[in-house]
Parts: structure tokens; sequence; C-alpha cells
């Protein structure tokens, strides 16, 4: 496969990844973009692995457990004020059949969430939940063992669970580790 | 369950996914400039090596000479002897090897540019040898190593073995230019100086005026290293203005340039204390300081990596874009510089009908002068 032809079938699945990976759609496109060119001035060696998009991939999230907090972590995410979201989700866990508008809130509150997770947490589950990796595949990307791999995301559920039963100013603060 | 929310969740937010199109020419310019800054660093080494050896002969010298001697202490043990003895630099050619580092985009000095210094025995002429940083080499216990790889890992004493091995030289003493540095000490120093005797024109399209009329100006230090790494385009028109403009720059600051002042001079050798560090290896500061002759011609010789094509270009016409060491082309200037002859090809490229061949495949090859000479 040439450098082309990887970019015309991974590129739009690589931003989607980041965009999981970051929450932030332009963040998410700095790291493809960085990424990229790393992969663009190696593609000899990259292109000649048996699966490109995975070692692109372990890349990416790298950039991502890297990046430097700077500005970006004050930009404007775009989605629904997290104090909206979650005040709609609290009344949400105490109801047995929760109306459309109230899961897709809750959602929103779960996607707030991820933010608080740290990066190597919220990799994992990306990596699991969204990119349906199996734990071997995921300790590859994070170059970890597989038992670090479900600890990452047994915390990261656990947090997620916790949260969801706290009351709405508990989930407030916090940042990614 | 948790874990179904977060695949909804995951799915639904999708929707925040921008289109990847706009995103390839970004990347594309991306990796140009990387690829550009590679070949600043490397090409810029025949500017920045000039005025290190200038600058840093003189700060050596006022360092050696303002420090008091320190009392021998004729109780003490005399140490048992374990480097090889040194031979004085005076009657002999000698040789400097060169790191430029610095301009990485994250700040960390991640990028390198390495090289060497020839200076022939009757201090005639220096040869600053730019050599692509990311040619690969073989290294004792380390394999095919890139030559920025080898100077990442072990500093200049692996970049030395490296070297060492493939060229057959050894080497005096050691530089290390931080650019960035650089760059900021020239327009510290207000500019750098430049002199044209006549206006500079293309040497391919004679009607596109090079921007130097004939006369003398002031460039930034930024403009410096820009003019200084200016080629035209194409493989064959590598030979150009930009080897002028530094060839220029070089006369200029050989043969005064300011230097002749006492303040001036001051200034000059505290402005560049920052940015060029130098290991002698022994050598004194004012065997360093002699090796330039009043009369020193410098030739600045870039060992290109390849032709000069665009990624773009190498990947259609189905050519590696990694490559190792050019033996070809590189042997004879490596036996140029063991036999102290001079060297006044200022481009060393590849002209072996496959540019890429590795010559160093194993013993056989090896030493230079055996088979490929």
């Amino acid at each position: 496969v040439t450098y082309d032809e990887f970019v015309a079938m991974r590129l739009q699945q690589l931003l989607r990844y980041a965009v999981m990976l970051t929450g932030d759609p332009h963040l998410a496109e700095d790291l493809v973009q960085e990424a990229m060119i790393k992969v663009q001035l190696k593609w000899r060696r990259v292109g000649a692995t048996d699966r490109p998009e995975f070692y692109v991939r372990r890349i990416l999230t790298n950039l991502y457990i890297d990046w430097r907090r700077g500005p970006w972590l004050r930009r404007v995410l775009l989605h629904s004020d997290p104090q909206d979201s979650t005040n709609v989700a609290a009344g949400a866990v105490a109801t047995t059949m929760p109306d459309p508008a109230e899961r897709l809130a809750e959602r929103d509150r779960v996607w707030n969430l991820l933010a608080l997770l740290p990066r190597r947490q919220r990799a994992a589950v990306v990596l699991r939940y969204y990119e349906d990796l199996a734990d071997v595949e995921i300790a590859e990307v994070l170059d970890c063992a597989v038992g670090t791999v479900r600890a990452h995301i047994s915390r990261a559920l656990g947090t997620l669970r916790v949260q969801l039963k706290e009351p709405t100013g508990a989930t407030t603060g916090g940042g990614q580790g | 369950m948790i874990e179904d929310e977060l695949r909804a969740v995951f799915e639904r937010r999708e929707d925040l996914v921008p289109s990847a199109a706009p995103l390839v020419e970004k990347i594309n310019e991306g990796a140009r400039q990387r690829r550009r800054r590679r070949r600043i660093a490397r090409s810029s080494m025949a500017v920045a090596v000039a005025v290190a050896l200038i600058a840093a002969g003189p700060v050596m010298t006022r360092t050696f000479l303002a420090t008091p001697p320190v009392p021998t202490d004729t109780t003490a043990p005399t140490p048992a002897p374990t480097e090889p003895p040194i031979v004085p630099l005076a009657g002999r050619p000698a040789n400097l090897l060169v790191a430029i580092s610095g301009l990485g985009r994250s700040g960390k000095k991640d990028v390198h540019s390495v090289g060497l210094v020839h200076v022939s025995a009757d201090r005639k002429n220096l040869n600053v040898i730019a050599l692509p940083g990311v040619a690969q080499v073989e290294v004792p216990g380390h394999g095919k190593l890139k030559l920025e790889d080898a100077y990442d890992i072990g500093g200049f004493g692996l970049l030395d073995t490296a070297l060492a091995r493939v060229s057959g030289l050894t080497f005096d003493g050691t530089i290390t230019i931080d650019l960035p540095a650089l760059v900021k000490a020239v327009d510290d120093l207000g500019g750098m100086h430049i002199c044209y005797g006549n206006r500079e024109y293309h040497r391919v399209y004679n009607s596109r005026p090079w921007p130097f009329p004939a006369g003398c100006l002031t460039v930034s230090g930024e403009d410096a290293m820009e003019y200084a790494t200016y080629y035209g385009h194409g493989a064959q028109y590598m030979l150009p203005p930009g080897f002028n403009f530094s060839a220029a720059l070089l006369r200029n600051i050989v043969r005064g340039g300011g230097l002749g002042d006492a303040d001036d001079f001051a200034r000059f050798t505290d402005a560049f204390r920052s940015a060029v560090s130098i290991d002698l290896r022994g050598h004194t500061a004012q065997e360093f300081r002699d090796l330039i002759g009043p009369n020193a011609e410098l030739t600045a010789v870039t060992v290109k990596p390849g032709y000069d094509k665009t990624f773009e270009e190498i990947q259609r016409d189905g050519e590696p874009t990694e490559f190792v060491m050019p033996a070809a082309v590189v042997t004879p200037l490596f036996a140029a510089l063991r036999e102290d002859r001079v060297w006044d090809d200022r481009l060393v490229r590849p002209v072996d009908p496959d540019p890429l061949r590795e010559l160093f495949p194993g013993d056989g090859d090896w030493p230079p002068g055996t088979d490929n000479e």
C-alpha cells in the first residue's frame, strides 16, 4: 500500500479515533496532522509493516498521552454545557424508564465525564469501546501489559460509575492526567 | 450498563468529527517543512561552522589566558595516563567533528546535522563538510545507525566511532553549535555584514535576480541562514547562490569584518559564547586558533543524501526514502581528506547509476581504499 492509498483509506478513520480520544475536534486534527507528518517521513518503514494503521494509531495515541497541557485545554468544546446536561442526568438516574431526551442527556454526561479520566485510561476505554480492540491489541498500542490495560479500563469504568451516581456539583473540575 | 452507554455516546459523538480532506494538504506541507528544516540544518553548517571556528578560537583563548595558573600540588600522586598521547596539531592536517542541534519543532533538540571540518596541514584550505544526518553507517555493537541517531544515542563518542570507521579519519576536537542560539547571536551583533563585488544572479535563471546588489548590506541572523541555504529548484540546479552567499559571508568574516576593532571583537566573542561549545580534546586554545591561516580558503561541501526530489516524486519513482551513506561518492571525498588533498567539489551527490547502493555491506569493502577507490 502506498502512502497516498493509506491516507485515502484511513485518514478519516484516524481522525474519528482522535476525536473520541481527545473530545476536541481541533486538537484531534492537530494530533492527526502531527502523527501523519511523522508517518509520511517514515513511510518506507511504516508501510512495510503488516498493519500500518496499527502503527499509526500507536503514534497517535502516544502523541495524545504525551501532548503538553497548554492553551488547548481552555478551548471551548463543541458540546452542551456540562452543568445543564448533568442536571438533567441527575434526575434520570432515579427514573426507571427515562425518556429519549433524558437518555441523550445522560450520554452527554458520560461524554463530559470522559474528560475527567487520566489520558491512558481514556485511551484504553476508547480503544475497547469505540475501536473494539481486544485487550492484547490495546496493550500493544499503549505499550503495556494486558493486565495493566484491564486495570486502566476497570478504574475508568469505576470512576464513571461513581461520578454518574454523584450529585451534579461533584463532576466539575479535574482534568486529564 | 456503563459499557453500553460508552458505545452509544461514542457513536453519537461521531457528528463532531470533521472532514479529513483539508488535513491532507496540511500534512504534506508540514512534512515539506520538516524536511526543509533538516536540509537547512545540514546546509547552513558551512556558515555556522565558520562562525564557530572564528568566534570560538578567540573565546577559548581569552578564557584560557584569563584563568590564573593553578598552583601545582607536588605532593599529590601522579595519575597513570589512560588517554593516548596528544599529537600537537602544528604541521599536520586536523579534523573536527561538528554537530548542529536545536531545530526541533517541540523545542527539544531532536534534529541534528552532523559533519566535519578538515583543515589542511598548510592551513590554507578549510573544508567544511555537511553530512546527511539520516545517512546510515555500520556502528560496531549497534548495527546500522543513522548519523544523527549515533549522535543522539552516544554523543560525539559514538559519532566519532561511526565516522572514523567509514572515513578512516581521526578527529582532533568537536564543535557543537546551537543553531537558534547562533541566529540570535548574529542578531545580537546587529546582523551580519556582507559585501558582494557584483550583483548576484541566479546561475540558471539569469532573468531572476538574486536579492543582493553589488555593494554591502547587513542581514539578520534568520535571513543569513535562509540566504545561505538558498537553492534553485530541481536536482540539476543545486549549485548556487546559497553557496555564493556563504562564501561571501565567510570571506567577510575571515578578512576582517569588524573583528579588528577591540569592542567589536569583544561583542562578537561574547555573543557566540552561548551558541558554540568546543571540546579541544587536550589541545590548547592557541593551537585551535592557529587552525585558520590568514589566507585560508574555505570550501563548503554538502553531501547530498540523494537526488533532490520531493517526497512525492521519490514515491512516484519508486525510490526508497531511506538510504545508506552513498559510499561511491563519499569514499573519494574521505580519501582526499585522508591524503590532505584539496576537495573543491562543493556538492557531493550520488553520480552512480544506483545512488542508493550500499557499498559497505561487509568486511570486503572495508577499509576504504581496498575496493572502492
